[in-house]
């Protein structure tokens, strides 16, 4: 044999086997060990007592009764009565408005968004967007986009607004059980310093924010933990020196209308509890030492002497709970292509940046959306209408269905359907969709 | 007659079909297909990572026709020759005679697999595919200039046949070279294994290929020793290898790019690293690497992304998430908790500092893989990620 062709054969038989040593490329996922599932946390002793049977004295048999006084609720009660129902309204403070003024949440937010012509403008009108304006009017809110009230002056419009519309608030009372015939709820027990009280109603709205009200109905809903908060506020913001020697910028909030006052957001701890009242007490509690700290290291820093602790928020900041299982689940998706609804009942915008398909959409690209009326809507439950934080919505939503701004767009919704339902008299599940429209741009909102 | 009619048929609709599938119109798995017909980068990347993915196959029927037919794949398939022998046949200078050209296509085709073999996949960038497909990631977005122009390989292969028809298919292209050397090597084969007198063409074929191979293995071994590139210092896509094999595997045929979903991968333009020049760079301005996706190792003709699963992707490191905290929302009282709920791997945990009042948002670095959607939501631009140090 040549030299040739032994190297040759020695380079092709070579060349061979390298190619043949090659294996499948991939990486491929390892299995992980899942970790345990966390026991869910059992606050009672486990025992249980019978409540004894009694009869009820039924307070009031009106036409819509609207639970929780907060923005959504607030906007319910006035558009419901605004439509000729008689409304009562059910509030366990002492002020309406809920986190917007005892919460401390000053900043109305979302109120502008981006429409298909790709102009930012102003999208929440209607009963929120009257009592936004009513507030400028005062001169106790700043910016025009998101704008940020006082607390003091936003109770007072709102207490206005119903008075005006011929509501009739109970306050200081908590919605304490539903009434109900089969699927279809007549009613609530109330309860209050004049004790157990009945209110019979054709129309129920639960603005509650957690949802309480079709959890006892026995709906179907998906619970949420989040972070819990307590808003504060710090006076004598004006009177900072900072040209005192060992001046340090320190964490002192944001302004608010009045000069002088600064509020202070807490993010607080994270994927809290907020239908368990030991927990709820618990955060209270630590948060109140927390704030009283921090106000104090802040007073002793120089140039900051004369701030002060103004009030903590009289309710703690709750930012999620219970989401309605209702007859529409709105969608991220929905809410970034500008989805329209036949049965629109009111558009919210955005206020902070989104991924969507793993694309950036920041504030000032964000759509204008639309709420269906079916996302108020809870499957079983007949006369009841969900507004507020806990309406229909999928999780990645949540960001914008929990803020001030969607609530009032909601509660002015809901607050319409009930009221045209009375006047129709039908149910609110068979509201005639036009009409409702047609009410509601009557009460100045805008549908698109 | 008939038979030639149908031929150019398929060579039309071949090269079509190229032209659409390279287009970024569809950003899908099929971006630069052709890329995978192409043996050269087929050898090139199964002899450097010595494994091959399943897509390899589709360019084993080149080699197998190329035994029989020598360079049917030129005269039917091959996108570039046609749109080359489209532009000679408008040139009005007579054709300059390149006949006494040396044969550089077999030339490049042994020793660029001769040091893929021994590590470095030397011409693997010159394959005409790859440049054909690389061409046409100019038309995917906002790119630099200085990158349209280094996509320009195709128009120049035009120009250059524009002015000297074939010379590039006959003389330069070492895909065709290496059509050439299997044909060849089926001749030394036959006359070898069967003792079968076939008269080789020259007698000295043996040797040059030799001489070639040699050649070819040495460069592979001693050039990334004596040029060690710099560690460039840039986020590269998901399972990609290291960055000395990264910048000489790599094609730079821009399918990764065409096929991101969210059109973060940009060819490299970055004077002070030469080496890394046009290869896949990953930037966080309008998107983040999915967490669903795999399209852009799907696409990787030459290995340099290496396929992996989506479920995988959790244990895939592109860099890491840093935070600057003095313009952060939380940590001033604002609210906001886009970087944590934006975060698919729970790499950010808002942590309470001295007080629950002063919420820190933490990254885990052991979980960060740098898929970019806390920077990319970041309403103050707070965080950016910073590539990986790969061993």
């Amino acid at each position: 044999m040549k030299r040739r062709d032994f190297v040759s054969k020695v380079l092709i038989t070579g060349s061979a086997l390298t190619i043949g040593i090659g294996c499948k490329r991939k990486i491929e996922p390892v299995s992980e060990i899942k970790e345990a599932a966390q026991l869910s946390l059992n606050t009672g002793s486990g025992k249980t007592i019978k409540e004894p049977e009694k009869q009820i004295p039924v307070m009031v048999e009106t036409d819509v009764l609207v639970i929780g006084g907060g923005p959504a609720g607030t906007a319910a009660a006035i558009a419901a009565s605004r439509t000729g129902a008689e409304t009562y309204l059910v509030e366990r403070y002492n002020h309406l408005g809920g986190l917007w003024t005892g919460g401390l949440v000053l900043p109305l937010l979302s109120t502008h968004a981006v429409d298909k012509q790709k102009r930012r403008k102003q999208v929440i009108f209607g009963i929120g967007g009257e009592m936004s304006k009513r507030l400028v009017d005062l001169g106790m809110s700043i910016n025009e986009v998101n704008p940020v009230v006082d607390p003091e002056a936003a109770k007072y419009v709102l207490e206005e607004m119903v008075r005006e519309s011929g509501v009739k608030v109970l306050y200081h009372t908590w919605g304490a059980n539903v009434i109900m015939d089969g699927n279809v709820i007549k009613g609530l027990f109330i309860e209050s310093k004049s004790g157990r009280q009945a209110i019979l109603a054709k129309v129920v709205i639960d603005c509650t924010g957690d949802g309480d009200i079709f959890h006892l109905a026995g709906d179907r809903y998906d619970v949420m933990n989040y972070a819990i908060g307590l808003v504060h506020r710090l006076g004598n913001i004006d009177r900072i020196d900072k040209n005192r020697a060992g001046y340090v910028k320190m964490n002192i909030g944001t302004a608010t209308p009045i000069p002088s006052v600064n509020w202070v957001n807490m993010w607080g701890k994270e994927n809290q509890n907020a239908l368990d009242v030991v927990n709820l007490s618990e955060l209270q509690s630590e948060y109140r030492k927390e704030i009283w700290e921090s106000v104090q290291k802040i007073r002793k820093t120089p140039g900051y002497e004369e701030v002060f602790l103004l009030d903590t928020a009289s309710q703690l900041g709750v930012r999620m709970s219970r989401i309605l299982d209702g007859e529409y689940r709105l969608t991220l998706e929905d809410t970034m292509t500008y989805k329209s609804f036949k049965d629109v009942i009111g558009i919210s915008g955005a206020w902070t940046t989104m991924l969507y398909k793993g694309k950036k959409v920041p504030v000032s690209e964000r759509p204008l959306w639309q709420i269906p009326y079916r996302s108020l809507l809870p499957k079983k439950t007949e006369n009841l209408l969900v507004a507020g934080r806990c309406f229909c919505f999928e999780k990645e939503l949540v960001e914008d269905t929990r803020i001030i701004g969607t609530c009032l767009v909601t509660g002015h919704g809901a607050g319409a359907a009930a009221g045209l339902a009375i006047k129709e008299r039908e149910t609110v599940r068979d509201v005639n969709i036009g009409k409702l429209k047609e009410t509601l741009k009557q009460q100045g909102a805008w549908l698109g | 007659m008939k038979n030639v009619f149908r031929f150019s048929n398929l060579r039309l609709f071949s090269a079509l079909l190229a032209l659409i599938l390279a287009l970024p119109v569809s950003r899908n798995g099929l971006a630069g297909f052709y890329s995978w017909l192409s043996p050269f980068i087929m050898l090139n990347s199964v002899l450097v990572l010595k494994s091959f993915v399943w897509l390899n196959i589709v360019s084993v029927p080149v080699i197998i026709i190329a035994v029989f037919r020598k360079r049917w794949f030129c005269h039917n398939l091959c996108p570039v020759g046609y749109y080359c022998d489209l532009v000679s046949g408008q040139g009005t200078r007579s054709p300059l005679s390149h006949r006494r050209l040396p044969d550089i296509s077999r030339l490049l085709a042994v020793i660029s697999l001769a040091a893929a073999a021994a590590g470095l996949p030397i011409f693997i960038i010159s394959d005409p595919l790859a440049i054909f497909n690389g061409f046409f990631s100019v038309f995917s977005g906002d790119l630099k200039l200085a990158a349209i122009v280094s996509l320009a390989g195709f128009p120049l292969l035009l120009l250059i046949s524009f002015f000297f028809p074939g010379i590039w298919c006959t003389k330069l292209c070492p895909l065709g070279g290496l059509q050439l050397v299997i044909s060849d090597l089926n001749h030394q084969v036959k006359r070898i294994f069967t003792n079968r007198a076939v008269e080789p063409k020259s007698n000295d074929s043996g040797r040059r290929y030799f001489i070639m191979t040699g050649a070819g293995i040495v460069a592979g071994s001693v050039i990334p020793r004596i040029l060690k590139p710099p560690a460039c210092n840039v986020i590269r896509p998901p399972a990609s290898v290291e960055a000395s094999l990264f910048n000489s595997l790599c094609c730079r045929c821009g399918s990764c790019s065409k096929a991101c979903p969210t059109g973060i991968i940009t060819p490299q333009t970055d004077f002070t690293s030469p080496f890394s020049w046009m290869t896949p760079e990953i930037s966080f301005k309008s998107g983040y690497c999915l967490e669903t996706c795999s399209r852009c190792s799907q696409v990787c003709p030459s290995g340099a992304i290496t396929l992996f699963d989506v479920r995988a992707k959790n244990r895939l490191f592109m860099g890491t998430a840093e935070a600057d905290l003095e313009n952060c929302l939380v940590v001033n009282n604002r609210e906001c908790v886009r970087c944590v709920e934006s975060c698919k791997y729970d790499a950010i945990k808002f942590v309470s500092g001295h007080s629950v009042l002063n919420v820190i948002p933490v990254v885990l670095n052991q979980k960060c893989v740098g898929c970019g959607a806390c920077e990319v939501v970041c309403p103050k631009s707070c965080i950016v990620i910073k590539p990986v140090a790969r061993s």
